[in-house]
């Protein structure tokens, strides 16, 4: 039997899925920008994907808060855009599909090896220059080392995102966490390097100047705590005769 | 309305578009919000530096990409270019570290000392200059006013204690005297404080000149020993510092004031550093300051430093709001005073004493009068200083507010003695000959410290008027450089005096914490019992102990790393990539060359710095501009010396910028024909694909394939397919080509040279 899930609060009315489906549009959009931005070498090695949805954003926000306790330095970053993560209307997900695998051979030194790339074949299983990319195991978050050069590529992709965003005024903002959240969920699964933009349509940015403890302390929590407690905001109940006898509000 | 007049025209418009894209960049979103975006813009006659490079880069080029890196430098017929540069390694860095003068690795050594490596810790500091105990005492330490933990509430890391403590706990540990490089030049230093004394270290041990210094006092040390009273810095641990200068072979000879430069030329110096300081005080142009009673605050500090019996009444005035005047205010008391009365016509905040010297004047009983300013002095039975008192205005031309009197706010201050200390200015003896600026300091290059005579630098308080400590062994290191320079050398100070390090196995820090279980503060320094202060001269300031030491490194915020822990770029954590950089910092010498760019590298650092260039290109086509994004380019101008604080620089070029391919007309490779490759089943690619053939996991030969095809000789002689080590060899050959042919470009640009035989060395180490 497929899972029926119900929910009173908060609501994901037709009002809001309006918003998020335009919002999904937006990414869209950003995503081709993502595809077009420059490239080095003109290889094709970026990967995208959007997800939206409620439960789809829960799930993502819900690795985000494991991935901070597993942290000390940055555990409030965690905490606080995992709350961003279930507030944006959806969340493009962009990826460099080589970094991993395929460094760019440009007799760099970015990532400090050697100009082969040595420091990123050294440490891959590989034969004759092809690494197995079947060997996930990783004690970090992110298997390292990636190819320095094409970090910096995704970056690119990522401005051409938010330039598009820029130009569709909804708003937008690239994530580190939610990229590792999303990348151990499996989506964009053949990038080891993956930034998470939220893009939402709201009269409020949030993210934009988040409270102090903001994973505690943000609009969807303090709207829950107002609910629990209407009575402290003087909220009288209309005791007393039905009110259909009369305007129970008018003094008598 | 200008017309269009070909170029010109056309510049002048790129040059406005490149200001948009610079915006864009700046105001690009950021992921980690620690990587700062440098920019810079070229134009007309800058643009022809690059194409030497460029150049260079062809002839010299590497035996199989010698064309791949034509082609990767060709930027086109571009007319404006944006350079983009940032900082990407792991080592984030941290604003106290920005803010100190001479740059000071402040979260290594509190990292270290973290980590119970006190003799470590204290090279690192011993790195950046010559006087670290001297620097833990009395420097003004702005790398506190900047340190990100007192902008979130709490009080900022007590690193100057830390740095104390650090220094105290090496105290018998000495640097290694200098390798022995001599040059058979010869520098005179005139003046022994600090920055002629940083100056001299330089000149003898980094650079290996015979350098003489000359003081016209009797004992070394300059302000530091004639400003710098006793119970802030102890004279045996001036002493001992400035002998370790000596003992590097730096001559000083005392009593010996230099009247003119000529004579020194004449004894055979070849260039000479003046680093006289500000020994004449100014005066504040009242009635009655010339009466007796009424004396200089410096002559009155020398006299209390070199041991002479100036006296002064029970009741003090003091006039001035810098450290001479806390220091006057505080020697009088253990001189006899009974009443010291600071007069300081700004309010407390304007004070330019240090906080912690102010704060223990006012611990020994010195009364501070703010916005109060001496009008007149007078004599009858007394002294009588009349004062008026002051409010503050609107800022004026230095940033500080303006003062207006207060109509009817006149006061009287009856005392004994009037010391005042509003400052001093150098002294330029006449057969000098040098060119001053204002306040009678010297004209010097702001970026090389010469003067207008050739051979002749100066600096310190000399050329910046009466500043710190620290900017005085700022300029000194600076003065050191260019006079190497001057002497033929390459100008490269630099030291790696710390050893490599490892990652701690265990932190006697963590430990420390876990005894005490509480949220560490930031500790009081220790201070001398009120009632023994001012019976002498003994040190006030006692230093902290070793457990409050461990336990305040733990508040560090860790500003140079990002700190996700991530692995991305190949190491388990941020720490571990921080000591691989700055390992590979001291094996090169200060310089942490890459191939073509410096790793190694955040990886979320370069995707932010990646978004940034991204938003420059995007702005110029919103323009309707071409441009495009080129990284080896960037890798030139790099080694030129522009934005050189960055790790790695991006070029987007503004104008007709395509690149040629090989195959194109125009290119001088029209006889390479594609189609003729595709019939012979090569694939056509991007020409960086052609050196794939090679490297560690490009073994083609190893796996039996023929490795040279006829098709490629006849155009391409030199593009021919070599042994991995061979060709491994010829980038390194190539490079260095490129690192001579940029330094060239730095000597004339009058920009920090490049460490040439430091580089070799460590390409020749990388052959195989």
């Amino acid at each position: 039997m497929p899972r029926i899930i119900i929910r009173d609060w908060p609501p994901y009315s037709p009002t809001d899925q309006q918003r998020r489906d335009n919002a999904v549009i937006a990414a869209k959009l950003m995503m081709n920008g993502a595809l077009t931005a420059p490239s080095i070498g003109g290889i094709p090695m970026t990967e995208g994907e959007i997800v939206y949805g409620e439960e789809e954003q829960e799930q993502i926000a819900r690795k985000m808060e494991e991935l901070a306790y597993e942290t000390d330095a940055q555990r409030h970053v965690f905490l606080y855009e995992a709350v961003m993560a279930r507030g944006v209307d959806v969340i493009l997900l962009l990826g460099n599909t080589r970094a991993y695998s395929d460094p760019w051979d440009g007799e760099c030194g970015l990532c400090a090896g050697r100009p082969d790339c040595s420091f990123v074949y050294e440490n891959r299983m590989q034969s004759t220059g092809i690494i197995d990319k079947t060997d996930r195991r990783s004690e970090t978050m992110v298997k390292g080392p990636l190819c320095a050069v094409y970090g910096h590529q995704l970056g690119y992709n990522i401005g051409s995102a938010l330039m598009v965003a820029t130009h569709l005024y909804v708003d937008a903002r690239p994530f580190i966490t939610m990229g590792l959240a999303a990348q151990k969920l499996g989506y964009c699964r053949n990038s080891a390097l993956v930034i998470g933009i939220g893009v939402a349509a709201k009269s409020k940015c949030e993210p934009s100047d988040p409270a102090l403890d903001y994973h505690l302390i943000n609009m969807e929590r303090a709207v829950d705590t107002i609910r629990g407690n209407v009575n402290q905001l003087g909220v009288r109940p209309a005791s007393g005769l039905d009110y259909r006898s009369g305007d129970p509000s008018e003094k008598r | 309305m200008p017309k269009y007049d070909g170029n010109v025209f056309a510049q002048e418009g790129l040059l406005q578009v490149a200001q948009h894209c610079a915006q864009a960049a700046l105001h690009a979103p950021q992921l980690t919000g620690k990587t700062e975006i440098k920019m810079e813009i070229l134009t007309g006659e800058e643009l022809k530096d690059y194409f030497s490079i460029q150049g260079e880069a062809n002839k010299r080029g590497a035996v199989l990409s010698g064309e791949t890196y034509k082609l990767a430098y060709d930027l086109g017929q571009p007319q404006v270019l944006l350079l983009i540069g940032a900082d990407a390694t792991p080592d984030v860095k941290a604003p106290c570290r920005a803010a100190c003068p001479v740059g000071i690795d402040v979260p290594r050594y509190i990292r270290l000392i973290g980590d119970g490596k006190y003799d470590q810790a204290a090279a690192v500091v011993r790195e950046k200059l010559p006087l670290p105990s001297v620097c833990a005492r009395i420097c003004h330490a702005p790398c506190e006013t900047r340190c990100r933990r007192g902008a979130i509430r709490d009080n900022p890391i007590a690193i100057l204690a830390l740095k104390r403590f650090a220094m105290d706990a090496a105290l018998n540990v000495k640097p290694t005297v200098s390798g022995g490089k001599v040059t058979g030049r010869r520098v005179a230093v005139i003046g022994s404080g600090p920055a002629g004394l940083t100056a001299a270290y330089y000149l003898k041990r980094v650079c290996g000149h015979a350098v003489t210094i000359f003081e016209a006092f009797s004992e070394p040390g300059g302000m530091l020993r004639m400003g710098v009273p006793e119970y802030r810095l102890p004279r045996e641990i001036l002493d001992r510092e400035i002998d370790m200068i000596k003992e590097l072979g730096v001559e000083i000879k005392l009593g010996t004031k230099i009247e003119s430069l000529n004579k020194l030329f004449q004894q055979g110096y070849d260039a000479v550093f003046v680093a006289i300081g500000a020994h004449r005080p100014a005066r504040m142009e009242i009635e009655g300051e010339d009466l007796p009673g009424v004396i200089d605050g410096l002559s009155f500090l020398r006299d209390v430093n070199t041991g002479k019996g100036t006296k002064v009444g029970e009741r003090v005035a003091v006039v001035g709001g810098g450290n001479a005047a806390v220091d006057a205010a505080r020697a009088t008391l253990r001189r006899g005073a009974k009443e010291v009365t600071i007069l300081y016509r700004r309010s407390m905040a304007q004070m330019r004493g240090h906080r912690n010297n102010i704060d223990q004047a006012q611990r020994e009983g010195v009364k501070i009068e703010v916005l109060a300013s001496p009008a007149a002095i007078t004599r009858g039975d007394n002294l009588e200083v009349k004062c008026v008192r002051m409010k503050l205005g609107s800022p004026d031309a230095t940033g500080r507010p303006s003062l207006e009197p207060i109509e009817g706010s006149e006061f009287t201050l009856p005392v004994d003695t009037v010391i005042v200390a509003i400052g001093q200015s150098p002294e330029m003896p006449p057969d000098f000959g040098l060119s001053l600026g204002g306040g009678g300091t010297f004209r010097v290059d702001d970026a090389t410290l010469s003067t207008d005579r050739k051979g002749v630098f100066a600096g310190g308080d000399a050329v910046s008027g009466p500043a710190s400590f620290i900017e005085a062994v700022a300029a000194g290191r600076k003065a050191a450089s260019w006079i190497d320079q001057y002497l033929g050398g390459l100008g490269i100070i630099d030291e790696a005096l710390a050893p490599a390090e490892e990652m701690p196995r265990m932190s006697p820090a963590k430990e420390a914490l876990q005894m005490t279980g509480d949220d560490p503060k930031r500790p009081s320094m220790q201070l001398l019992p009120k009632e023994q202060t001012l019976s002498g001269f003994a040190e006030v300031e006692l230093g902290l102990s070793e457990q409050a030491s461990l336990i305040e490194s733990t508040r560090c915020l860790k500003c140079n790393e990002i700190g996700y822990d991530c692995g991305a770029c190949g190491f388990k954590t941020c720490r571990e990539a921080v000591i691989n950089y700055q390992n590979r910092l001291n094996e090169t010498g200060g310089e942490p060359w890459g191939w073509l760019v410096k790793g190694p590298s955040c990886i979320w650092r370069l995707t932010e710095f990646g978004i940034a260039v991204d938003w420059a290109a995007a702005a110029a086509h919103r323009h309707n501009v071409e441009s495009r994004v080129a990284m080896i380019p960037g890798t030139a101008f790099m080694r030129m010396g522009h934005l050189p604080d960055c790790s790695m620089i991006v070029v987007v070029p503004l104008g007709p910028c395509k690149e040629r391919w090989y195959f194109e007309p125009g290119s001088g490779r029209e006889d390479f024909r594609p189609f003729a490759t595709a019939r012979r089943g090569q694939m056509l690619q991007y020409p960086p694909l052609w050196i794939r053939f090679t490297g560690p996991g490009r073994d083609f030969p190893r796996r039996g394939m023929k490795t040279k095809d006829e098709w490629w000789e006849p155009p391409y002689e030199r593009l021919e397919i070599v042994k991995d080590d061979d060709w491994g060899n010829s980038v390194l050959d190539r490079d260095y080509a490129i690192f001579v042919a940029a330094d060239k470009v730095r000597e004339q640009n009058k920009v920090k040279r490049l460490n040439l035989p430091k580089i070799r060395e460590i390409l020749d180490a990388k052959k195989k």
